[in-house]
């Protein structure tokens, strides 16, 4: 029994990328920076802090706030005349100069040098005994307390009555709009090449004898789709696993985790998004494949969609803060911005579901369409094998 | 399968490659399709498998418009052809008997038998690459034999063979001709056009130069050429054009209803003293080389 022909070139297709090795490392790839970055943060976290080595230190103090007595438990005292040529030579851990305003001035340490990482030491150990100080002139440490204190705030606010979802509504929002930057790294360069690896090879006259364009660019599509699919489940399997078997070391309780809230209408939005962007992209990556003679030549046009899709990412402030601003309505709109962009909208509830969704459903028009071209370039460019292919060149052979 | 291209008509922008071509394929002949590089041989082919639409005319198999799918049971072997380099011999046969229409097993089953006969069993799993240009030329040749096709249609299948291989594909072509397939052939090579085809078009500059049977097209460029070797040089007649020197024997070109005892005749009375005399047909390589050497000279 044969099987439909679409379901022929998905499985193929899809059989040869999981056989690459390239497939896999790059997969693997994400999960393993994660799983390394867990372990480094958790190492970090469990192990107990290097003791510092004491800090003999004199200082000269021309504001008046530094107790003697805070600053000999942290190991000075008073300046000797020559204490910065003391501290220059390393006779002298430091020698720190209070200013008279030590708010507004800068206090001058003078030390021998520790590394970039153990000069903060000194840093350190002069704010401390800045504000220890302080905390002394006090006389009460609840006075204390209360002037280094930042005043709690419990907002709640409300969409239509209700209460709104927050920081907690915008995490599977904005996870969705991660997945559309996975997809764009880790499958672009196969949805370019599925397409121009049959004209460099000199594939696509023998196919096309047996199975239309459209069959091939279909069952090809799908099977990038399926690819997308496991690549995203390996990640997010992965992830998953490293957040629950890391999760002790990591301490998230003190981390102050934020309570997920399920936006069904702004995830529901974030997946037409979604979908769309990825036809989209898909759908170009397919037609300038079908178009190029040659990976080499594509590569630019390649370049060039991909900067377009993350592209808003570099423009986040000004989406983040001005949503309503010119330059990011018009990022909202363009094909190939708009995805990135009304998914960031999307994820802090900037973006109207109602018009999200149809932003969503028009890309997913305007993907269809460029799919459609991508079919008839394919089927005319199979054997422009030595030059790209021109949209003049679909009408060329009519009278 | 029977082919019929009428008053077909190929135009790039204002450059026209095919005019008012027009010529039938019998079902079960084999068909020699001939020309010099750019004659606009495999423009045809392409338009009469759908890939470019005939900016005029007709291309029809069984009397309808090639589609490709299932069932169509057309084997073609194109000019450009490769293969994909990453993937293993057996799999990319059976993928491509899958988009043919052939169950997976029955594909496995008929590529594992093609490789054996083309002595690359113990390649199957190697990836093509390894392979050398002549071993997957033959691969590519399976994959055009695949699912016994009906009409089989060959751009230049001997391009790049050994001898040994070039027997080899003369056989598996033999095979489908045996079996009723149609064969459609385009190649350099007359003498496998004497070989195989029953019939054969000659394009010139994307018209029909000549068209019918092998010894149509012989006799249409002069049915014969005379091999003669005399004592005293030949003299010039309107009876004959004088041709090159070949072996020791002159070559004359009869002229259009000379008879061969007009010519000995003619060679005695002028005192060449003739000691040899012998007519032999023209074959398709000469045929070739005085149509299109025309247009070389021209």
């Amino acid at each position: 029994m044969s099987r439909s022909p679409v379901a022929v070139v998905t499985r193929f297709e899809l059989a040869r990328t999981l056989h690459k090795p390239q497939f896999w490392v790059s997969a693997l790839l994400l999960p393993a920076i994660l799983a390394a970055a867990v372990l480094v943060v958790a190492w970090a976290s469990n192990s107990d802090p290097a003791p510092s080595d004491a800090i003999t230190f004199e200082y000269s103090d021309q504001s008046g706030i530094i107790s003697e007595t805070v600053a000999a438990q942290l190991g000075g005292s008073p300046a000797k005349d020559d204490a910065a040529d003391r501290a220059k030579s390393g006779e002298l851990d430091a020698y720190i100069v209070f200013p008279t305003d030590p708010v507004n001035q800068p206090i001058k340490i003078v030390a021998p040098d520790r590394g970039v990482i153990g000069n903060g030491d000194y840093s350190a150990l002069a704010a401390h005994l800045f504000t220890a100080s302080v905390d002394a002139s006090l006389g009460s440490p609840r006075t204390a307390e209360l002037v280094r204190a930042t005043p709690q705030t419990d907002l709640q606010t409300f969409t239509a009555g209700e209460p709104a979802a927050g920081l907690g509504g915008i995490v599977l929002p904005a996870l969705i709009g991660v997945l559309l930057l996975l997809i764009v790294s880790l499958l672009g360069n196969q949805m370019l090449n599925s397409t121009v690896e049959e004209k460099e090879n000199r594939i696509s006259e023998m196919l096309l004898v047996s199975l239309p364009a459209r069959v091939l660019i279909h069952g090809k599509t799908l099977a990038l789709a399926l690819v997308g699919l496991i690549q995203i489940g390996i990640v997010a399997v992965a992830s998953v696993a490293i957040y629950f078997l890391a999760s002790s070391w990591l301490r998230l309780d003190e981390l102050g985790i934020i309570t997920i809230v399920v936006d069904p209408i702004r995830i529901g939005v974030g997946l037409l998004l979604l979908a769309g962007g990825v036809l989209v992209m898909t759908a170009l990556l397919v037609l300038i494949g079908a178009a190029m003679p040659t990976a080499k030549e594509a590569a630019p046009y390649y370049t060039a969609v991909v900067l377009f899709t993350i592209g808003p990412l570099y423009l986040i402030t000004t989406i983040l803060m001005n949503p309503n601003s010119a330059v990011v309505q018009v990022l909202t709109y363009f094909p190939l911005t708009a995805p990135t962009t009304a998914l960031i909208l999307n994820a802090t509830g900037a973006l109207d579901p109602l018009l999200g969704a149809g932003i969503g459903l028009g890309l997913l028009v305007i993907g269809a369409f460029i799919l459609t071209l991508a079919v008839a370039m394919f089927q005319r460019g199979v054997i422009h094998y030595d030059r790209p292919l021109r949209l003049k060149d679909l009408r060329s052979t009519r009278a | 399968m029977r082919i019929d291209v009428k008053n077909f008509r190929m135009c790039f922008g204002d450059r026209t490659v095919i005019d008012d071509l027009s010529f039938v394929v019998e079902p079960g002949e084999t068909f020699g399709l001939l020309g010099s590089n750019g004659s606009g041989k495999t423009t045809t082919l392409r338009a009469l498998l759908g890939m470019w639409p005939a900016t005029a005319g007709e291309l029809l198999i069984d009397g309808r418009p090639f589609v490709p799918g299932h069932g169509a049971r057309v084997g073609y072997l194109p000019e450009e052809r490769g293969l994909y380099r990453k993937d293993a011999a057996l799999d990319v046969m059976v993928y491509f008997a899958e988009i043919k229409g052939i169950g997976r097993v029955r594909a496995r089953a008929w590529s594992t038998d093609y490789l054996e006969r083309v002595g690359l069993a113990d390649k199957s799993r190697l990836k093509l690459e390894k392979l050398s240009g002549g071993q997957q030329q033959k691969i590519q040749l399976g994959i055009a034999m695949l699912g016994a096709p009906r009409l089989l249609i060959l751009d230049e299948p001997a391009k790049g063979l050994d001898p040994v291989n070039r027997q080899l594909l003369m056989d598996l072509i033999a095979e489908r001709q045996r079996e009723g397939a149609t064969v459609i052939l385009v190649t350099h090579n007359m003498d496998e056009v004497e070989r195989l085809c029953d019939r054969a078009l000659l394009l010139r500059d994307g018209r029909a130069a000549a068209y019918g049977t092998i010894s149509d097209i012989q006799k249409r460029f002069g049915s014969r050429k005379i091999l003669v070797r005399t004592r005293r040089p030949v003299p010039e007649s309107e009876l004959y054009t004088i041709g090159d020197v070949v072996g020791g024997a002159r070559e004359l070109r009869p002229g259009l209803n000379v008879r061969d005892e007009e010519i000995l005749e003619h060679l005695v009375r002028e005192g060449t003293q003739p000691t040899a005399f012998q007519a032999r047909p023209l074959s398709m390589d000469e045929v070739f080389v005085r149509v299109y050497g025309q247009k070389v000279s021209a």
